[in-house]
């Protein structure tokens, strides 16, 4: 696991009246007028000068003499930060936040915590208070990150929420990462407003895909997940916008007790109403956030399900639906599901049990959540091939 | 955190009664009923089941309730989309109706080498006069109403007689079709329907240069292919055979497809059809029946055999099919695969011959070689017998837009069209299903007709039934649905 906040043990970085976004570098020998906006990772001896500022881990910072260059101390569990990454330095300054990491596949931004879904099993509960300086924050991140990356991710909350500014954040990132692809969750509720579709698809990101989640093909148990009413409706007449201008969909489905039940159901409610979805992604459940306040509500072994959703998948992998299947270890599930099965947890929470090590196909396996110690399944066994 | 609501509190039962999206519905031998929505899904019910979704009495929230709501063929106050994704789905399947004319039909001579007696174009002899060939300048008139279609898509296909007798205008009509396109940017396909008799490299070098198609005939075996298709020195399959060889070799195996028509002396050798199929590597066979026009009807061959005697040898041959295809063979019925994919896709179908309102005109229009316009190859036969109703023009003074406005094809199209029809509106296999106008023509009279007597409907129901049948075992589906899907 890779903690993505952190203590900040000393700083004497300047003080500018808000929270900072900064690039770090480990280059030596970048030109001095650059060096004026980043952020210098001592490592040996040597302190390069004109750097904004320096950073460093535990309390190294005793060993060097140059107690006048401004220096932010973190506690060591950070030294994961290299080269390229971005951190923002709290006003106050007593925290950092990972907000993008260089060598990671997996950076998604938070571009609010507000929604208007109160998900059961939300890993990310939604706060009500005016977090506008999110959407400042991700300008900075889109500008300052490396124009290499293969994908970024746009998160919530629900991002659509800010309205005109999502559109523009999609055209930062478009702008600025003109090799990258972008992939962002939403509800998908406000494309149902089909000027707005329009004008995300104007943007005309070269590789965006939009993750919406659709929980069942029964309203009354999607609405129920969602905690909002109208919400199935919705998010359908979303997705039927986005496809008039053919901005590409994955579904989104997550796994749990009150999910698992009509999963055929939904398999065909996809192929049958929104078949021109690029991809399906059932995702096994990460236990934080309300999913652990809701446990009892929600948790279901997961080999419980295989079956039905052995076959939700192949009902949708025959019709050219590119399914997928997340977040589940290969222990619990039949074979016939093993080629649909991603190792996609972010490497930053990933983690296997003790058992996984007598594996034989530990390496192909996604493994856990690092979550899951508040609920490990009962048979995780390693499997001999 | 504040509180969560409770399942309940979603109901539907909490809101309003449901009402009914439209279905129609087929009694089965098992008592049970199939049940089809407008937009082609489906259901079994019993009788109870379905009175109580006719008279509103369904329980809110039972496993029932879901799956009929999430098939359309119930709204509720939760689910008011479903009458907008019907809509949706009808309009997508029957896409034809706004895509407009994409198979253009040249017939670039009337005569031929072969003197097939089910024929169903009055061909003419090989030595003819040149009076049955088009001109360069009726072609030019012709390539002026193929790009005046909006379809993005479009195929010219080459039709005779024997096409390759005239290839001196093929060539003509190919690179002028190319030169037009770079203006009009569509889609552009090029097929010719030919024996193959007089294939050479020469023609193959210019089928390669523009990506030209071949579609040929092979009846089956050879006994029974030069039985059915009779020409000079008695050697039609030997010449088909070695021309598919050449074909391939010059231009790939996908590039060249062959259809079969049903003979009397045909309906008991389907499986050696089949098999001959197989054996000539290619991936799939289209038992097609005889239609009911041209030297077919002169030669009473059309009445040889019953709709019934023909399904009951296409189910057998079907299982051959199959067992095939679950021995880890892939290979194909074409019309069983078509009806799959109406079934099974949610997506459009594009076949001409099947479609309502017709695909003929909307879909397809010919153009004959003196300059007479049809909304189909059968409009031309019954043409050549006497009938012009089919004709609705001529190069010499129609625009496309008189033709697609001709009062002869807005008879077949008015006609055709399912859902007005007064023996199709009912029909539960309505949204798999196409129409035939100029066959219930020829055979009662009108465009409509009347499908208590009709063969197609015989046929359609039988096919249609049987695909069903097929789809509730497991194997047999995965075998469908692979047709379905894999195909294009």
């Amino acid at each position: 696991m890779i903690p993505l906040n952190g203590k900040i043990l000393l700083s004497t970085l300047p003080k500018i009246g808000k929270d900072k976004v900064i690039r770090l570098s480990n280059n030596q020998n970048m030109p001095l007028p650059l060096r004026k906006s980043e952020v210098f990772i001592l490592s040996g001896r040597e302190v390069p000068s004109g750097f904004w500022g320096y950073i460093t881990f535990n309390d190294q910072s005793q060993e060097y003499d140059a107690p006048d260059v401004p220096l932010l101390c973190l506690n060591s569990e950070m030294s994961h930060l290299t080269d390229g990454d971005i951190i923002r330095v709290s006003n106050d300054s007593k925290r950092v936040r990972v907000l993008y990491r260089k060598q990671s596949q997996h950076n998604f931004i938070l571009l609010t915590e507000q929604c208007n879904h109160y998900c059961l099993m939300c890993s990310q509960p939604p706060k009500t208070q005016d977090d506008s300086y999110l959407v400042e924050n991700t300008k900075d991140v889109l500008r300052l990150a490396s124009r290499g990356s293969d994908e970024i991710g746009f998160t919530g909350g629900e991002p659509t929420l800010l309205g005109d500014d999502f559109i523009n954040l999609v055209r930062l990132a478009e702008s600025y990462l003109p090799e990258t692809a972008l992939h962002v969750l939403s509800n998908g509720r406000a494309f149902g407003d089909l000027e707005y579709a329009r004008k995300l698809a104007e943007v005309r990101h070269h590789d965006l895909m939009i993750g919406i989640p659709i929980y069942s093909d029964a309203p009354e148990i999607h609405n129920y997940v969602v905690q909002s009413d109208n919400a199935l409706d919705e998010t359908v007449r979303g997705l039927i916008n986005l496809s008039r201008f053919s901005i590409p969909i994955e579904i989104r489905i997550v796994l749990h007790n009150v999910t698992k039940d009509r999963l055929l159901n939904l398999a065909q409610f996809v192929s049958r109403y929104l078949p021109f979805v690029s991809q399906v992604a059932f995702m096994g459940l990460e236990m934080v956030g309300f999913a652990r306040a809701n446990k009892d509500l929600l948790w279901v072994e997961p080999d419980s399900y295989s079956s039905q959703l052995t076959e939700a998948v192949e009902f949708l992998s025959v019709r050219n639906i590119s399914t997928s299947v997340y977040n589940l270890q290969l222990c619990l599930m039949p074979k016939a599901l093993w080629p649909f099965m991603k190792k996609a947890i972010s490497d930053w929470k990933n983690v296997y049990e003790p058992e996984c090590n007598e594996c034989d196909v530990r390496d192909k396996c996604g493994g856990f959540f690092s979550s899951h110690i508040y609920k490990k399944p009962i048979n995780i066994r390693p499997v001999k091939l | 955190m504040s509180k969560f609501r409770e399942e309940s509190e979603f109901r539907a039962e909490n809101t309003s009664p449901y009402s009914l999206l439209p279905f129609n519905f087929l009694k089965l031998n098992s008592g049970k009923y199939r049940v089809v929505t407008l937009a082609g899904d489906y259901t079994e019910l019993d009788l109870v089941d379905l009175r109580a979704l006719v008279d509103g009495e369904l329980v809110a929230g039972s496993d029932l309730y879901l799956d009929l709501r999430s098939k359309g063929f119930i709204f509720d106050s939760l689910s008011k989309n479903n009458i907008a994704l019907t809509s949706i789905k009808l309009r997508t399947k029957m896409a034809h109706v706004f895509h407009l004319t994409s198979l253009h039909m040249f017939v670039i001579s009337l005569r031929c080498d072969h003197s097939c007696p089910y024929c169903q174009v009055s061909r003419q002899n090989i030595d003819s006069n040149d009076v049955f060939d088009m001109t360069e300048s009726t072609a030019d008139k012709a390539l002026d109403v193929v790009f005046s279609s909006p379809s993005k898509y479009i195929k010219i296909e080459f039709q005779g007689g024997e096409p390759l007798l005239n290839f001196d205008l093929l060539k003509y009509i190919v690179r002028r079709a190319h030169k037009l396109n770079e203006n009009y940017k569509r889609n552009l396909d090029f097929v010719i329907a030919t024996n193959l008799a007089m294939i050479s490299e020469e023609i193959l070098e210019f089928c390669k240069q523009f990506g030209i198609n071949i579609s040929t005939s092979l009846d089956g075996p050879k006994a029974l292919h030069n039985g059915n298709r009779p020409r000079p020195g008695k050697n039609s399959y030997e010449k088909t055979i070695k021309g598919i060889n050449l074909c391939r070799d010059y231009l790939g195996r996908e590039k060249v497809s062959a259809l079969m028509t049903t003979s009397p002396n045909s309906l008991l050798q389907f499986r050696e059809i089949v098999d001959e199929y197989l054996a000539q590597g290619f991936e799939g066979v289209f038992l097609r029946p005889l239609s009911p026009y041209g030297y077919a009807v002169k030669t009473k061959w059309a009445e040889s055999y019953s709709i019934e005697e023909w399904l009951e040898e296409y189910k057998k041959v079907l299982y051959y099919i199959l067992d095939i295809n679950m021995s880890g063979h892939p290979f194909i019925e074409f019309y069983t695969a078509l009806v799959a994919k109406r079934i099974l896709k949610p997506s459009y179908t594009g076949y001409v011959d099947l479609q309502h309102p017709t695909g003929a005109g909307f879909s397809a229009f010919l153009y004959n070689y003196d300059g007479k316009v049809y909304s189909s190859d059968e409009g031309r036969m019954l043409a050549e017998m006497g009938d012009k109703s089919l004709c609705i023009g001529d190069l010499k003074q129609d625009s496309f837009l008189d033709l697609i406005c001709s009062d002869q094809l807005k008879a077949q199209v008015g006609e055709s069209f399912g859902y007005t029809s007064s023996s199709c509106e009912q029909c539960a296999y309505l949204p798999y299903c196409g129409s035939e106008p100029t066959r219930h023509h020829v055979l009662q009279g009108d465009f409509m007709g009347n499908k208590i007597y009709s063969p197609f409907c015989k046929r359609q129901m039988g096919v249609i039934g049987h695909v069903f049948e097929l789809l509730e075992n497991d194997s047999y589906r995965r075998i469908l649905e692979a047709w379905a899907y894999d195909s294009t």
